[in-house]
């Protein structure tokens, strides 16, 4: 019954489009991420969900209802703010009732339900406090505790762990991957972190930024974790999805046949991608990709190390090369000998080779990883 | 010349600390003699001016507030300086949440408008107000000096709290109104009392200058009945100009009252000072 | 800077619920007090000084007779004399003095703290018991300045400080400085605390002595606070009156005569009031032209960035 319709929904402040073209269905129970670099109007558009943006152009539907003209309190969705926005002159108690207040609930019934979401949060030691008495993670889970008790139709979050610390945050994602699970409530979760994106979405909606908002509208990609992973659409979403980042080396093709095609790059070195080679000519510049977790050691690309990033696990090779500007990063084993100035040979095995055309847009993998 | 705190007491701190010191008790030494030679007998004060008051004559305090009518001249002045704190701090902190967050029509013209107000200095309407408030028949009662003074406060207040809530975070805001609050909602349960420390320093602030105010307390009050302090003092020593110790008593009563809450209150009238003009 | 730069302190733009007329009501309040009290004055005296007027009859339409009258009378004229020599006097008693003390009394050692109180109290003190306590002690036969000078063998210097046309006006602002010093001590104070630390340790090594740190670094870095000060000593200048009237009411013969308590007297006393409210129009063109030249002058004159 909460499904979310955006429909052609746009946002303008004055100074041009900052949300464009936006159509997008997210259906009863699915936890969407919306993630992009900032400026990409990644919370404008949930704060139009929410209702304390006006929308510009388009239309949002909440569970089949046109919510444009419907006031914020009246759709049904709950918001958990970046800063938490706890209200500071009132006790923990307060905080979470004050909801329940404005609406009218005689105060025993206030009391138990504030009570019972505390417990669940492990707050109720705490519900005399006033916030600021609070740690970080304390406050953001009475933020998250109002959000439940308004039992809204659906949640949203802005970017609410990017306050806290790095294992707070590890803490809090599970909280939040439970909450969905335990209410099967809609979510939308809003963050810059694509790592948050990858761990908790069902799917993924990655937004544009400026020039290429303008362009192509706000839309970048939409799509399960993997799917974006595999199969981005663009170079922007390969170069977005992925740490460290994918490599990229410009090439241009010399061959091109049914599901494979070679490029060169300037210096002769050829390399080959396992892709849809249909629409593709002899002679188009092409941008190849690999992700670091894919580069082999072999002997395609001579290169000498940088620098060596040992996490135990893995370490990764950063090494400088003619055939790209940026350093070529490679994950090795965590038990490496390389060294700053060694020679490595890097190979690329041509099944995890993505290419992007002039236009920046992927040209269609022959391979699935998915399918297997 | 920002001393290094670090070091204790070099020989150029110490010389820092006692130049401020002479220069201080230059300062106050008026107003020590007012209050220590209120105690004195006039003969005293003619004979040894510089000197503690052989023995303390507490009644002239009393003398004081009987011959001076000070009684009602306090009750006035408190209910003028009370009434129109109240309500300009009132009227000021609506108009600023209106003018800091919501939307109107004649939102910015408004705005300009009252900041008109921040240059004008009161006399330049004063003979006009006069008029006025006797047509309105005010005139003579403490009405039209809560009225005028209120409304006098009104830019320098609506000013400062603007400035405040500038620095408000709207996200409280939004969660309320999100849970269901409406605008009036909104303003009482959230920014009320978030905006509080910015309308006791503000309150502060008029506090002491209505208590002050002489210009409208003499043009608009002729009756003994309705006169404030200022105005009341400037006619007792009138009265009185040749009896030092009861006019001395009379000063020592009016003024030691709004010293004791500047020093009580020292830190919200110089945290308002500095907003209101050197930021 | 409070007035000079934040010509608006409006919000980002952004609505709160929707762009009603309802939200109107809160300004409603504030809006009638202030037109009542603030505005509707403002402008009938536009009218009333086109009128003779003795306050109690019709006023009758005079033309512009009232603004010549008041460019042809002398003591008007010499009001506005010597407002601006008290203008000149508070921004050497009230403004420099108290640039001076704030750097002196500016430390964060124990005592600082109580001297920079003791110094301001007299802001707090009403203007009228400031007046009528000065008035004891620049008293002829009693006063406290004419003792003191008797005490260490001067008494030839004594004077009739106040009713003299050549030290009055110096009385007047030498009180005024002792009220208001205080004032521009905090405000300077507020923005010395703003300077950072860093700045004096790095001239300091550089082996600037204190006098150049404060002609090098302090003033640069306060001149936007000095013109807001300068601005306020002005416009609060021209509307001088409390402390005139309780020393000297523009005594003797017209030498502390500044423009408001001329215009009480030729209201009240003369029973003029059309003539008064055309002398409150001036008066009012005069302080708002000071004060927007002024402002541009200071805008022009950018704020240092540290």
């Amino acid at each position: 019954m909460a499904e979310i319709v955006f429909d052609k929904v746009a946002k303008d402040f004055g100074g041009g489009p900052v949300v464009r073209d936006v159509s997008l269905t997210i259906p009863e129970g699915e936890f969407c991420v919306f993630v992009g670099p900032s400026g990409c109007g990644k919370s404008t558009l949930l704060r139009m969900v929410a209702g304390l943006e006006s929308i510009t152009a388009g239309e949002i539907r909440i569970g089949g209802k046109r919510a444009n003209d419907i006031p914020p309190a009246k759709r049904g969705a709950a918001l958990v703010f970046q800063t938490y926005a706890l209200f500071p002159h009132m006790t923990i108690a307060e905080n979470l009732g004050f909801g329940l207040k404005i609406r009218g609930a005689a105060k025993a019934e206030r009391d138990a339900k504030v009570l019972g979401v505390a417990k669940d949060l492990e707050l109720d030691g705490l519900l005399e406090r006033r916030p600021r008495e609070l740690s970080g993670g304390q406050r953001q889970r009475v933020a998250i505790g109002r959000a439940m008790l308004r039992d809204p139709q659906v949640f949203l979050f802005d970017e609410p762990l990017s306050n806290l610390d790095a294992a707070l945050r590890v803490h809090t994602r599970l909280r939040i991957a439970k909450l969905h699970q335990d209410t099967g409530r809609s979510m939308i979760y809003v963050t810059h972190d694509q790592v948050e994106a990858m761990t908790l979405a069902d799917r993924i909606v990655l937004l544009n930024t400026g020039e290429r908002t303008a362009r192509e509208g706000s839309l970048a990609q939409i799509g399960t974790p993997l799917e974006l992973y595999h199969h981005p659409r663009s170079l922007f979403v390969a170069g977005f999805i992925g740490a460290p980042r994918m490599n990229f080396i410009a090439a241009r093709v010399v061959e091109a046949f049914f599901d494979r095609m070679v490029a060169e790059t300037a210096s002769g070195l050829r390399i080959a991608a396992a892709v849809c080679a249909d629409g593709i000519k002899i002679g188009d510049p092409v941008t190849l990709g690999i992700r670091p977790e894919h580069v082999t050691f072999g002997d395609t690309l001579a290169a000498r190390v940088l620098n060596v990033e040992r996490f135990g696990d893995s370490s990764l090779v950063y090494a400088d090369c003619a055939e790209a500007k940026e350093p070529i990063v490679a994950r090795a084993e965590g038990g490496t000998r390389l060294k700053r100035g060694d020679a490595v040979s890097f190979a690329f095995p041509a099944e995890h080779v993505h290419a992007f055309d002039a236009q920046e847009r992927a040209v269609p993998r022959s391979v699935d990883p998915l399918a297997q | 010349m920002r001393s290094n705190t670090e070091a204790p007491g070099t020989p150029r701190d110490w010389l820092q600390f006692g130049l401020g010191a002479v220069v201080v008790a230059g300062m106050c030494f008026p107003a020590l003699w007012m209050i220590y030679s209120s105690f004195k007998t006039n003969r005293e004060i003619f004979r040894t001016p510089y000197a503690l008051p052989g023995t303390w004559h507490w009644e002239n305090l009393t003398k004081a507030w009987n011959e001076g009518g000070l009684g009602v001249l306090y009750v006035n002045s408190i209910l003028v300086t009370a009434a129109s704190v109240i309500l300009c701090a009132g009227f000021a902190t609506l108009a600023a949440y209106a003018f800091a967050r919501l939307e109107f029509p004649g939102r910015r013209v408004l705005y300009r408008i009252f900041l008109i107000g921040l240059l004008l200095p009161p006399p330049a309407v004063a003979i006009a107000l006069f008029t006025q408030l006797r047509d309105m028949g005010l005139l003579n009662t403490l009405w039209a000096l809560i009225f005028a003074n209120a409304a006098w406060s009104l830019s320098i207040t609506l000013y400062l709290m603007s400035g405040y809530f500038r620095t408000l975070k709207r996200e409280m805001e939004e969660a309320a109104r999100l849970e269901g609050a409406d605008t009036f909602r909104v303003f009482w349960y959230v920014i009320l009392p978030m905006v509080k420390p910015a309308i006791i320093t503000t309150a502060i602030l008029n506090t002491i200058n209505i208590w002050n105010e002489l210009m409208f307390a003499l043009l608009f009050i002729s009756d003994d009945a309705s006169r404030t302090l200022p105005a009341g003092i400037v006619r007792f020593s009138g009265f009185h100009s040749t009896n030092y110790a009861l006019v001395f008593a009379a000063l020592t009563i009016t003024t030691v009252p709004i010293m004791i809450l500047y020093f009580v209150s020292q830190r919200h009238v110089i945290r308002g000072l500095t907003a209101a003009r050197a930021d | 800077m409070a007035i000079a730069a934040q010509n608006n302190g409006l919000g980002g733009g952004r609505p709160g619920e929707g762009a009603g007329i309802a939200n109107l009501l809160f300004v409603i309040p504030a809006l009638t007090l202030y037109a009542l009290f603030v505005l509707w004055p403002l402008a009938s005296s536009l009218y009333y000084s086109l009128t003779d007027w003795d306050g109690i009859g019709a006023p009758r339409w005079v033309g512009l007779a009232n603004f010549t009258r008041a460019f042809a009378d002398d003591i008007h004229l010499a009001s506005y004399v010597h407002v601006t020599l008290y203008i000149l006097g508070t921004l050497v008693f009230e403004v420099s003095f108290g640039l001076v003390m704030a750097v002196m009394l500016n430390s964060d050692r124990p005592g600082f703290a109580l001297l920079r109180g003791l110094f301001f109290s007299p802001v707090v003190l009403s203007m009228s018991a400031a007046g009528v306590l000065w008035n004891f002690v620049f008293d002829y036969r009693t006063g406290l300045v004419n003792a003191m000078l008797k005490g260490i063998g001067l008494g030839d210097w004594a004077q009739p400080w106040l009713s003299q046309p050549a030290t009055a006006l110096i009385c007047v602002m030498l009180v005024s400085g002792w009220k208001f010093a205080g004032l521009y001590m905090i405000l300077f104070f507020a923005a010395l605390r703003r300077i950072p630390r860093s700045l004096y340790e790095a001239a300091t090594l550089e082996g600037a002595g204190p006098i150049r740190r404060f002609f090098s670094i302090t003033l640069p870095l306060l001149k936007q606070n000095v013109l807001i000060c300068g601005l306020l000593a002005v416009t609060g200048g021209f509307a001088g009156f409390d402390l005139f009237f309780t020393m000297t009411n523009g005594q003797p013969y017209n030498s502390t005569e500044v423009p408001v308590t001329w215009i009480v007297k030729m209201a009240f006393d003369s029973d003029q009031l059309g003539y008064g409210i055309a002398l409150t129009v001036i008066l009012t063109v005069v302080v708002s032209l000071i004060s927007l030249l002024y402002l541009r002058f200071a805008e022009r004159s950018h704020a240092v960035e540290y």
